[in-house]
């Protein structure tokens, strides 16, 4: 467990932490709560000449909650996220994912931004990000940019960002309580063999829109779009949940298969889990 | 007496709880170098050439050595004669490599990251050969072979176990019922992986290794390197756990003392986590094709058929005598059985070597011998528990199996019936008609089994020396080994009562060859019958004596017969197929109990490695012959979170073979809770026309089974 040679050099800002990115020709990867990258080096599966350290960037830390939208630092740790009674209380979905994600050593250090910049397929966090519809702020020399999350994710540990660009926050539109997260886990990783976010809203007895995000099945986080067509305009009863769970497993994803969970059994792990994440989703939206 | 059968908090726990243990990776000395293995990333291939030039000119680099440089030390410990190939150092041009893991070559350098550097710079050529590493595979005519000259292709032994008259037993049998069952291969996964500090000194070597035997370390060093044992001092110092896989001394350790003493200067080594699951010996692998014969009133007349034990790929001392002289004779369990007739198959195969591993024959056959008792339940209509009170050997102070075992005591029907009593077992039954009226699969599992321990491997016996200090207290040195079990707390207690002295006046010392007396060490269940019997002799010739030190071998009677019954009720999440595992209880019945929180810590434990094995833990490899499982990402040691609660209860049938009537139960856990969980989600399967699945019970085999049940 001793990785390769490598340098570090801890970011003063962001500027700086793009300053040198961009001097390090493609061989810098960017540290922030390390707690994917690092065992990597360990395996020696990543040998970066340069780390650049963004974890001790205040201006990244932050988390802001506000009735129209929440911005999240993107090395805000999950236990600061899962501390921070605003983001629980805003996000009842976050808290339903912190609750289980990792263990409390990984929640101290690991960051959201690290989460959706990895793009592990078998992640937590982006599918709740990917259900609440959130836009990603990416920094590079040129300026800033923003991407839909959806955009940014493109695969196996796959994304939008360059070289030369860094994650430095995400935004969360304003979203009713009616959003949970279920995950069924691999007994030895305890990341989800399937997880599903479901985001719903009631208005007048019926289901007035429902976004479903799934993660663990596929190479990235995708949203299951024919359920969420099936759900809008139905009745949040059980009839309608059982009918979109099925349409979870018809999504037309190539599943992940390995050792431990073919492909069909994932899609049917998504299906049933979709249909527990919308029958709490839907308590929530109608509770009073 | 006042002490012993008290629930004695352990002496071991502050200090380690405090990161004051002192394991070999917290050990330095002056000088120190540090080594790191190169392994075969093949799982069987050629090694067509080695060449350490660069790996020698690496920075911090103070030697790269293959088998070429290691030729002088004598060969490792071996399997008893005729059950197959021993272990190799290392590796030299046109050797064959034949597992993933297999140590090639050793780098020392004067620092870990320094060594793992240099190690990269080692080119191997490899010309890959094909691979097998399925035991029942490996035997077949047509597999790749490993070994030339074993007794057929990759079969490296076969014998046969036969007792009373078979073919009488079937031709009577009203029922026939048999099973193909995989007791799979598991990775021990101890919390502190193996390491070791050689520090030689002109002709004297001082190793401190992760050791579950010190002085059968500094005997096979001391024939190895042809020194005498005097000159070599072994010190185990704290150890983090070993489930039997720190039982023998292995090629990279040997390697790393053989370093050192090349270059006369201290290398430590410390195997990494990943490095464990390849190069720590495995255990189970065996498939077992077994059938029983019962008679139409529910009694076993016989077993017979056919055990496929994988060795890996070379033995290791015990891996064939964990199948042949273990597990075998061991299949009558708690019952009453006149004829056994099994076939013991030893293959070899491109895979880690097998070593004996939390039972070590005992849990595989418990799981055969159990789980066929559930099939004859099923067969005959008869309630599980009812099978086994008909089978029961009585309740006895000695009974000799057809197989050779002789029990020292025991009374099986008591144990059953205290488990049921403590499950509540007609209630438990009546809801489980309510919950299959609910559409819910709910279960109820059953294991009665044995536990030998306090094996003596040898003549002499264990000693322990126990010495009146010039403060007035007392201490006890000892020649077993702990490595987790808590010795200076049940010692000490022994010692407290036998000489009238307070607890805390007691010290105990173990696990030094310079400060303890001679000992096998710990494994097997055998130190509280050992070790406990030396130290209670030792105290009692102290007192006799009137000196202020005294030594005394344990002499006792032989091997005792613990025994225990557990019983599971698990749920099963027929969207999903998990497993959920509402109850376990466990009865056990291990004589007289010296402290009943060290023996629930063993419950504990065993139980935690006994989920494991039932439902999440299996070592797997692809068809070249990588394993899939290298990680704790990928193999699934159960985390706190998965292993249930334990509710434990106790009979006490005392040894007659030991003064303290102590009998050994330290893998009972293990051995009792897989068969009562598999049985249990087998009883919540059955009427979805299942009859067995294999181990691990993992979600996807029970929903893809019920799935295919539901379409029939």
């Amino acid at each position: 467990m001793y990785p390769a040679e490598f340098g570090y050099e801890r970011a003063g800002s962001v500027e700086h932490a793009l300053a040198v990115l961009a001097d390090g020709g493609g061989e810098v990867k960017v540290l922030a709560g390390g707690q994917s990258l690092l065992p990597m080096m360990k395996l020696r599966l990543a040998m970066p000449e340069l780390l650049v350290d963004i974890g001790g960037l205040a201006e990244l830390a932050a988390i802001e909650v506000k009735p129209e939208r929440a911005v999240l630092g993107a090395v805000a740790t999950y236990r600061s996220l899962q501390q921070d009674p605003m983001v629980g209380e805003a996000f009842p979905a976050m808290a339903d994912a912190l609750a289980v994600l990792a263990d409390p050593q990984v929640r101290a250090r690991g960051t959201v931004g690290g989460a959706v910049a990895h793009a592990d397929p078998a992640a937590d966090l982006p599918a709740v990000l990917l259900a609440l519809d959130a836009e990603l702020t990416v920094a590079g020399r040129a300026g800033t940019r923003t991407v839909p999350i959806d955009g940014f994710l493109q695969g196996v540990f796959a994304t939008d960002l360059a070289d030369d660009e860094l994650l430095t926050r995400i935004t969360l539109p304003a979203a009713g309580r009616g959003q949970a997260y279920q995950k069924f886990e691999q007994p030895a990783s305890h990341l989800p063999l399937a997880g599903v976010c479901a985001a719903v809203e009631v208005a007048e007895g019926v289901i007035s829109s429902a976004r479903i995000a799934v993660t663990g099945v596929a190479g990235r986080p995708f949203r299951a779009r024919g359920a969420e067509r099936a759900l809008a305009g139905a009745a949040p009863e059980a009839d309608a949940i059982r009918n979109a769970a099925a349409l979870v497993r018809e999504e037309p994803v190539q599943p992940l298969q390995d050792q431990h969970a073919s492909g069909p059994f994932r899609l049917h792990l998504a299906g049933v889990l979709a249909g527990r994440a919308l029958q709490r989703a839907v308590s929530r939206a109608v509770r009073p | 007496m006042t002490i012993v059968g008290k629930a004695v908090p352990r002496s071991e726990d502050a200090a380690l709880a405090a990161g004051q243990g002192q394991f070999v990776d917290d050990l330095t000395v002056p000088g120190l170098l540090h080594a790191h293995v190169v392994r075969s990333p093949h799982a069987h291939a050629r090694i067509t050439a080695i060449d350490v030039t660069a790996a020698r000119a690496a920075p911090g680099v103070a030697g790269v050595f293959t088998a070429d440089d290691m030729r002088d030390v004598g060969p490792l410990p071996g399997p008893p004669d005729g059950t197959g190939p021993a272990l190799p150092l290392l590796r030299a041009a046109d050797d064959r490599v034949r597992w993933v893991g297999e140590p090639v070559a050793l780098v020392v350098a004067d620092s870990p990251a320094r060594a793992a550097d240099a190690a990269e710079l080692v080119e191997v050529d490899y010309q890959p050969l094909p691979a097998v590493t399925d035991p029942v595979r490996a035997a077949a005519p047509d597999a790749p072979v490993l070994h030339e000259g074993l007794l057929a292709g990759n079969v490296c032994f076969r014998r046969r176990l036969t007792c009373g008259d078979v073919a009488a037993a079937f031709a009577a049998a009203r029922y026939r019922v048999g099973q193909r069952m995989v007791s799979q291969r598991l990775a021990p996964v101890a919390l502190e992986p193996r390491g070791v500090l050689a520090e030689p000194a002109g002709d004297r070597l001082h190793v401190r290794i992760g050791t579950q035997r010190p002085h059968g370390v500094r005997a096979w060093l001391s024939q190895m390197f042809g020194i005498p044992a005097g000159a070599v001092r072994v010190t185990a110092g704290d150890v983090g756990g070993g489930f039997g896989a720190k039982g023998p001394l292995y090629p990279d350790q040997v390697a790393v003392i053989a370093a050192a003493r090349l270059l006369g200067r201290p290398v430590k080594w410390i195997e990494e986590r990943g490095e464990s699951f390849l190069a720590t010996t495995h255990g189970r692998d065996q498939v077992a094709d077994l059938e029983m014969a019962v008679s139409a009133d529910g009694r076993i007349l016989a077993i017979r058929g056919t055990v496929h034990a994988g060795m890996g790929a070379y033995l290791t001392p015990n891996a064939a005598s964990t199948v042949l002289n273990r597990m075998a004779p061991l299949l009558p369990q708690t019952y009453d059985i006149g004829s056994i007739d099994v076939e013991l198959v030893g293959v070899v195969a491109n895979t880690t070597p097998i070593g004996p591993y939390r039972g070590a024959g005992r849990p595989e056959a418990a799981y055969y011998t159990e789980r066929l008792v559930d099939l004859v339940a099923a067969e005959t209509g008869l309630d599980p528990a009812e099978v086994r009170r008909r089978n029961f050997i009585p309740p006895h102070t000695g009974h000799r199996t057809c197989t050779g075992q002789v029990y020292d005591s025991g009374n099986y029907r008591a144990v059953l019936d205290a488990a049921l009593a403590a499950a509540g077992y007609d209630e438990l039954r009546r809801e489980q008609q309510r919950a299959l009226a609910q559409g819910r699969m709910y279960g109820i599992g059953m294991c009665c089994f044995v536990e030998p321990g306090g094996i003596m491997p040898g003549d002499p016996g264990d000693q322990a020396t126990v010495t009146r200090e010039p403060s007035g207290k007392v201490t006890v040195a000892v020649g077993t080994s702990a490595h987790g079990q808590g010795h200076r707390t049940a010692f000490a207690q022994l010692a407290a009562d036998a000489l009238g002295v307070p607890f805390e006046d007691v010290t105990v010392v173990f696990g030094d060859t310079a400060a303890a007396p001679f000992g096998y060490g710990t494994f097997g269940s055998r130190s509280a019958v050992a070790g406990g019997t030396a130290v209670v002799r030792a105290c009692a010739a102290l007192l006799a004596g009137g000196g202020t030190s005294a030594t005394a071998t344990a002499e006792t009677g032989g091997v005792t017969f613990a025994s225990g019954c557990y019983l599971c009720v698990v749920e099963v999440d027929p969207d999903t197929g998990r497993v959920r595992i509402d109850r376990v209880i466990a009865v056990d019945d291990c004589g007289r109990v010296i402290n009943p929180l060290l023996v629930e810590g063993q419950v504990h434990g065993g139980v935690a490695q006994g989920v494991g094995q039932a439902l999440q833990e299996r070592v797997g490899y692809n068809a070249d012959g990588q394993p899939t499982s290298a990680s704790l990402l990928d193999y699934a040691v159960p985390a706190a979170t998965q292993v249930p609660f334990v509710e434990t209860a106790r009979v006490e049938t005392p040894s007659p073979l030991n003064p303290l009537g102590v009998k050994g139960m330290g893998e009972s856990g293990t051995i009792g809770v897989t068969p009562a969980i598999v049985n249990a989600v087998m009883d919540a399967l059955r009427r979805y026309g299942v009859r067995h699945l294999d181990m691990p019970l993992t979600a996807e085999k029970i929903w893809t089974a019920i799935q295919g049940a539901r379409q029939v």
